[in-house]
This record gives structure tokens, C-alpha cells and sequence, in this order.
């Protein structure tokens, strides 16, 4: 029996944030690559992997969902993002490992290849505005399907009024819409940042049919705040980015409050939890749309997951002719996921089918970095 | 790989039928796979030759792909004739890809979660004393958890509900005071009541008697189960002819039963069990395998109980009174799941772990067989 050896993090700046990587070393000489998604806290993350590391030693890495359940369920204390977030990155470097180990890409241990590629979204940097829809123009131009926008004022790092954002956005999202024909998908990611009335008057400012989802328009603890949002628009949902369990999905699929889940691989409990939740989206008819904001360790193991689900729509893509964030940095990164005509191709390569350069990771340092603190005009927090 | 051939043995072995099906490739790896139909095997082999005219040919490892073809491709969806064809071959395929991987089937499913699989056995006389007996005779031989019939003895053709209720009431209590708390008891009525029965039948016993109770009442109405559910609070076994996660998702979504009795080769193999089994755990209902076919089925079914979090007990109808018959099966199945004691161990050989003498195999017939026809005494139809 395989065993695990060593448990290392590494929470590095890369590109233009930092990236949580961790790494598994078996005593038979295979390693697997794992990443965590909770940005922002990742000190956090990288003390609980510390605390699962202390029993994962010696254990046998193919019993992925043993393991899985031993890390959420013998703590007493079920479940939390910081927590999840430490087992999503041990769970995807199991997966690496036992992919190699068996000599198979992971999407093998899933059920096997469901498509050939993964179409993705990709999305505006420009504020609304003439570039924004140049930006869009310039997106499907290079293959892109369906897109997504950003609302006004989201690069602010110290105000922010969502009354102020709503009627531009709106604005330019008509515009858009106009520009861009009725063909291509269109949504906008408000980033959790308005209220179920702030949303409901966004969505009423434009003609039907302007935009084919929303993503993320008010905060996802209470999901009976967005089935009353639910009730005032008929714009598609994108949510679920931030969940960190199926049971945070549970509501959003039960009740069809959400019909594009955003799931993100790297928070809601690796693939293992993935899986389930993905099985019983596909019970509700909802579409896979997940989270993919991270580098290409995540991109990876998304794109796996892609590949074997039924139930699928587009993988989020960060790497577009729009936006230039680095986390795709080749030298750090010297295999991984290739995009070509808006389309990830899906390695068969085993396991992830991603090389790390750990000599250059190790080189680099983790930066503190604080998501902007952002203020209502009358002084008051709101949310980035 | 591509498969080559799909073949189904409908054979009558020991008391039954059993419907086998053999997916083969022309690399010479060949999968065994069981059907759970019983009663009209005909049918299902019929769905299996529509589904080997577009599978030949095929990636045999694209099982998850293969599946939604086969459920989607064909305008109808669903019904459990097509479920236990597509069932048979998802079994096979997994055990396929195991054996080309090398790993046992668990390994395909995230990994071994337990051991050794707990089973329960079930006594069936309706006779308090030798109720009993029987009991007693498998709690020495190892058992925790017995499960109780009423008297489904042929009385002409004649089964009368209101003649059981009294009587298997008293039995059951008896059968607690007999045998002590710590036992788990549980009853299956095989879906023969109403919901007046089925309450009527519980109240006539002390709270505690029976910790589970099995199909006390048909299963298409999740509302009579949800009605009965607040006139009883014994918790419900559920679920053995569910031919779908949609069959499920009442029974889960709305917490109407504590159990679940999937059965693996009727719920649409390993591909639809885990996807059940995910979202069961997400509602803390345990899994409760049902396991009144071959060794083909009782292989499958350890695996799958191996791989789930959420396990109660996996049924088995071997035990060392041999009160159901079906004889010896050796000589056609070579190597198959044997007890030890209560529990099942683990096979960590490739794929399923089965052997089967084909020449054997090919060597049996089918036998046409009815269920009972069952009347209540003013000649209407009820259910066997």
C-alpha cells in the first residue's frame, strides 16, 4: 500500500494574487498537486492543512473519500470555508496521485470523459462603457460564446453606491445587448454587493431577454432572500461560487432557486464533494458553471471535473485577449491547461496533467492582501 | 478499447431467474454485469439489444457518458425496463474498467470506505415462536440487525391485509421482549398496505418495537409515504424499485424516509447509485443495499457499499439456516462474495472480483415466472 509521506503548502504570489498550493509526497516517489481557493485567508487554510497533516500521514492515498469524510467528519466541529478550503486542496492532490499512480487522467476516476473540450466564458475588465463592449467584440471575435460583464464602479477601492452602479450598468448592458446581437450569452457578476430591492431594480431597468444570467446580484446566506429576488425577475441565476459544502448548495438546488452553478472546485470540498453536488444539480436540470479564478492547479482540476460531468455548461476562463492576470505564468507553471478558440482542451496525460516548477515556487513569498474594505457614502461597510 | 460484444445470459439459477450481461472488447477485457427486473427479464433483454446496436464499438471507459446516451438518446427517458438494462451494463463496465486499471471497482469510487460491509438477515416465519427461533439462531451466528416478515405463506392465491396486522403486531412484540434491545428489528410488508393498514399495523405495537420499517405501503405517491410518515414514528426503508435519482429525490428532498433500500441493478448501476448515495448523505439517510439477486448483483453491491459515507447495513438472503434455498452456485460462479459471519469482506482483486464458468452459464435456461397473482377475499387484485 502507497503511503503519504509529507503534506507542503505553499502559499505563494503569483501573477496578481496569491495562489495556496499544496503538494502530496507518497514514500512510493508519486506526488499530486493540489490549490485552495479561499483568497484572501490563506494563512488560515494553510493551519488547518497542518492539522489534517498530522493524521494523514502514513495513510493511503487512494482512499480519497474515506479520508474526505475522516477530515469533515472526526473534528466534531463539521464544515466552515477555512476548513473546506484545506480539504478541497488535499482532496485534488489525491486525485493527481492516484490518476498517476493508475496511469489515467483524473476525469477517469469520475466516470470517464463526458466531452472533448470545455467551452468557457470569459469576461469584460472595461467598466461599462464604449471598451467594455469592444472588449466583448474583440471576445467573439476570438471564439467567445458567451460572456460576462462587469458592473460599474466594481474597480473602486474605497466608495461604492450600488444605486450609483445600477443605472449605468443597466444602461450598458441594453447597449451591449444592442451591439452584440441576440445571439451570444450575456450575463454580469454584481459580486454579491446589492440587496434583493437594489437587484430587483436593476433587472426591472432593462428589456426582457437583455442579459441570460445573473451572477452573484445579493449575499447567499439567506436562500430565501433570493427566492423573494427569484420572484421579481426572470434572469437565470449564476450562484455558488463562495459555497463551501453540499449542504450550502442544498437549498439553492432543492428549491431550483439557482439555474447555473458556480461551483468552485478549490472551496466547496474537491472533487469528491464536487461530484455530489454536480449529481444532484443534474437532478434539477441546472447546469455546471463553475469558479475557476485561480491558477492553473484549480484550472486543472476543473477541467477534469468538466469533462465528467452531464450536467455542463461553461468553465469561467481568466486567461482571454480582455484580461491579462498572470496566474497562468508558464514559468511556474510549465504544463498545464491550454486554451485555443475560447475552448480548454482536455489533457490525457495521468492525473491533472499539470508540472509545477516548485524550485521557482519556493522562491517566491506570500504577500498579505486585503480585498478593498469599501464604504457607503455615509461611511458604512458594504461588501466587495 | 472498444467493445466488442454485449451479451445477456437471462438464466433460471437455484430458485430464479437471474438476468447476467456480458460486455466484452476487442482487447479481450470483459465485464459481468446483473439486471434486477425479476419478472420480466424478457423485456430488459430486449432494451439491452436496442442498447448494443449504438454501444458497439465504443470507449468502454467513458461509463458516465455512455450512461447519459443511453438515458438521454432516446427521446423517452426513463422507466425501469430501460433502467435495469442500463443498470447490467454500467455494472459490467465498471467491472471492466477495473480490470483494466487494475484496481477493484471501489477504487473507481473514490475509494474504500470500510473493511468489511455489515449485512442484515432475515428470519421468514410470521410465527412468533419460530420467529424467534430464527432470530436467535442468526443473532449466535452473528447478526445486529434481522429483518422480520409477515406471513406471505400461499394461502390460495388469498392475501387479506386486515388478517395479518393483529397478528404480525403481536409477533413483533414478542419477538423485542424475546430477544432484547439491543437488536435491530425491522419488518417489510413488501408494499402489500394502505396507509390506514400500515398505521394501524404500527400502532398495535409499544414505540420501540421495530426499528425500521420496510415498504409498508406502493411507493409512486410520495405523499401517502409523507401522510404516513406523521402517523408512525418508526423510520422507513425505502426505495428498492426506484429506477432513478427522480424516483429518489422526493424521498430524500423531503426527508420521508430514513433508509435507503437503492437497489444497483434496477437504480441504474454504480454511475446513478452514487449520485443517490451523495445526496442521501446530504440528508444523513443511510444507504440500506437491496441484494435479492446473484453474486453478480451482491459483488456490485459491495463495492458500492464499500465507497459510500453514508452505510447501514447491505441485505443479504445467505445465511446459515439457508431459509430461502437457492442452492449452490458455485459451479457457475467461481468465485463470488462469501460471508464471514455477519459481514461481507472487501474483494481488492480487479474490477467486481467474480468469476463466471460461461460454458455453465450458457448451459441454463430460462424459466418463465409469475409473482403470485395475489386477490383479497372478494376477488379484487392486491399486490404481491
Amino acid at each position: 500500500m502507497m503511503k503519504i509521506r509529507a503534506i507542503t503548502t505553499y502559499a505563494v504570489w503569483v501573477g496578481t494574487r496569491n495562489q495556496l498550493l499544496v503538494k502530496i509526497d507518497t514514500d512510493e516517489g508519486v506526488f499530486g498537486w493540489g490549490e485552495s481557493g479561499l483568497s484572501g485567508r490563506e494563512k488560515a487554510v494553510v493551519g488547518a492543512i497542518e492539522h489534517y497533516t498530522q493524521f494523514l500521514i502514513g495513510r493511503d492515498p487512494f482512499q480519497i473519500g474515506a479520508l474526505w469524510q475522516e477530515m469533515y467528519r472526526s473534528q466534531y466541529f463539521e464544515g466552515g470555508r477555512v476548513l473546506q478550503a484545506a480539504i478541497s486542496a488535499i482532496d485534488i492532490a489525491l486525485y493527481d496521485i492516484k490518476g498517476k499512480a493508475l496511469g489515467v487522467p483524473v476525469y477517469q476516476l469520475l466516470g470517464g470523459k463526458q466531452r472533448n473540450v470545455i467551452p468557457t466564458f470569459a469576461s469584460t475588465s472595461a467598466p461599462p462603457g464604449p471598451e467594455m463592449i469592444e472588449q466583448a467584440q474583440m471576445l467573439m471575435a476570438a471564439g467567445w460564446t458567451a460572456m460576462r460583464l462587469s458592473p460599474a464602479d466594481h474597480q473602486s477601492s474605497g466608495r461604492y453606491d450600488p444605486r450609483e452602479s445600477i443605472p449605468v450598468t443597466a444602461k450598458w448592458c441594453i447597449r451591449a445587448r444592442e451591439e452584440l446581437g441576440d445571439a451570444v450569452v450575456l450575463g454580469i457578476d454584481y459580486h454579491h454587493r446589492l440587496s434583493v430591492a437594489e437587484a430587483a431594480s436593476f433587472c426591472q431597468k432593462m428589456p426582457r431577454g437583455t442579459l441570460d444570467f445573473l451572477e452573484e446580484p445579493i449575499r447567499d446566506e439567506t436562500p430565501e432572500a433570493y427566492e423573494a429576488l427569484r420572484r421579481m425577475t426572470d434572469i437565470p441565476f449564476a450562484i455558488g461560487e463562495e459555497f463551501a459544502s453540499k449542504w450550502q448548495f442544498l437549498p439553492y438546488i432543492e428549491r431550483d432557486i439557482h439555474q447555473f452553478n458556480r461551483l468552485d472546485v478549490c472551496n466547496v470540498g474537491g472533487l469528491t464533494e464536487a461530484m455530489k453536488v454536480a449529481g444532484w444539480s443534474e437532478a434539477h436540470y441546472v447546469d455546471l458553471m463553475p469558479h475557476n479564478p485561480l491558477g492553473p492547479v484549480c484550472t486543472a482540476a476543473t477541467v477534469h471535473f468538466c469533462a465528467a460531468v452531464a450536467n455542463f455548461s461553461w468553465l469561467e476562463t481568466r486567461t482571454s485577449p480582455a484580461e491579462k492576470l498572470g496566474f497562468d505564468n508558464a514559468e511556474f507553471f510549465p504544463v498545464q491547461p491550454r486554451i485555443q478558440n475560447a475552448v480548454y482542451e482536455v489533457s490525457d496525460a495521468p492525473g491533472l496533467g499539470v508540472e509545477v516548477n516548485e524550485d521557482l515556487i519556493k522562491q517566491q513569498s506570500f504577500k498579505f492582501w486585503e480585498a478593498p474594505h469599501l464604504k457607503r457614502p455615509d461611511g458604512s461597510v458594504t461588501n466587495w | 478499447m472498444k467493445i466488442s460484444a454485449i451479451k445477456p445470459f437471462p438464466v433460471w439459477i437455484g430458485h430464479r431467474n437471474q438476468l447476467i450481461v456480458k460486455v466484452e472488447t476487442d482487447e479481450g477485457v470483459f465485464g459481468w454485469g446483473e439486471s434486477g427486473l425479476s419478472g420480466r427479464e424478457k423485456a430488459v433483454v430486449g432494451a439491452v439489444e436496442h442498447y448494443a446496436q449504438f454501444l458497439t464499438g465504443r470507449d468502454p471507459m467513458q461509463i458516465a457518458a455512455l450512461w447519459q446516451e443511453m438515458y438521454r438518446s432516446q427521446y423517452f427517458e426513463g422507466g425501469r425496463v430501460l433502467q435495469a438494462a442500463i443498470s447490467a451494463i454500467d455494472i459490467a463496465l465498471h467491472d471492466l474498467k477495473g480490470k483494466a486499471l487494475g484496481v477493484p471497482v471501489y477504487d473507481l469510487l473514490g475509494g474504500k470506505q470500510r473493511d468489511v460491509i455489515p449485512t442484515f438477515a432475515s428470519t421468514n416465519s410470521a410465527e412468533a415462536g419460530k420467529m424467534i427461533e430464527q432470530a436467535q439462531a442468526l443473532q449466535a451466528a452473528g447478526w445486529t440487525a434481522i429483518r422480520f416478515f409477515p406471513d406471505f405463506s400461499d394461502k390460495g392465491g388469498v392475501f387479506e391485509p386486515r388478517e395479518h396486522i393483529a397478528k404480525t403486531a403481536r409477533a413483533c412484540t414478542l419477538a423485542r421482549e424475546a430477544l432484547g434491545d439491543e437488536v435491530v428489528l425491522g419488518i417489510d410488508w413488501h408494499h402489500r398496505l394502505s396507509v390506514a393498514e400500515a398505521a394501524s399495523f404500527c400502532q398495535k405495537m409499544p414505540r420501540a418495537t421495530l426499528d425500521f420499517l420496510e415498504e409498508p405501503i406502493r411507493d409512486e405517491t410520495p405523499e401517502a409515504y409523507a401522510a404516513l410518515r406523521r402517523m408512525t414514528d418508526i423510520p422507513f426503508a425505502i426505495g428498492e424499485e426506484f429506477a432513478s435519482k427522480w424516483q429518489f429525490l422526493p424521498y430524500i428532498e423531503r426527508d420521508i424516509h430514513q433508509f435507503n433500500r437503492l437497489d444497483l441493478c434496477n437504480v441504474g448501476g454504480f454511475t446513478e447509485g452514487m449520485k443517490v448515495a451523495g445526496w442521501s448523505e446530504a440528508h444523513y439517510v443511510d444507504m440500506m443495499p437491496h441484494n435479492p439477486l446473484g453474486p453478480i448483483c451482491t459483488a456490485a453491491t459491495i463495492h458500492f457499499s464499500a465507497a459510500v459515507a453514508n452505510f447501514a447495513w447491505l441485505e443479504t438472503r445467505v445465511n446459515p439456516s439457508d431459509l430461502y434455498g437457492g442452492g449452490q452456485t458455485d459451479d457457475i460462479f467461481t468465485v463470488q462474495p462469501k460471508l464471514t459471519g455477519a459481514v461481507y469482506p472487501v474483494n481488492p482483486a480487479p474490477g467486481l472480483g467474480i468469476e463466471v464458468n460461461e460454458a455453465a452459464l450458457t448451459r441454463e435456461s430460462f424459466k418463465f415466472w409469475e409473482a403470485p397473482h395475489l386477490k383479497r377475499r372478494d376477488g379484487s387484485v392486491t399486490n404481491w
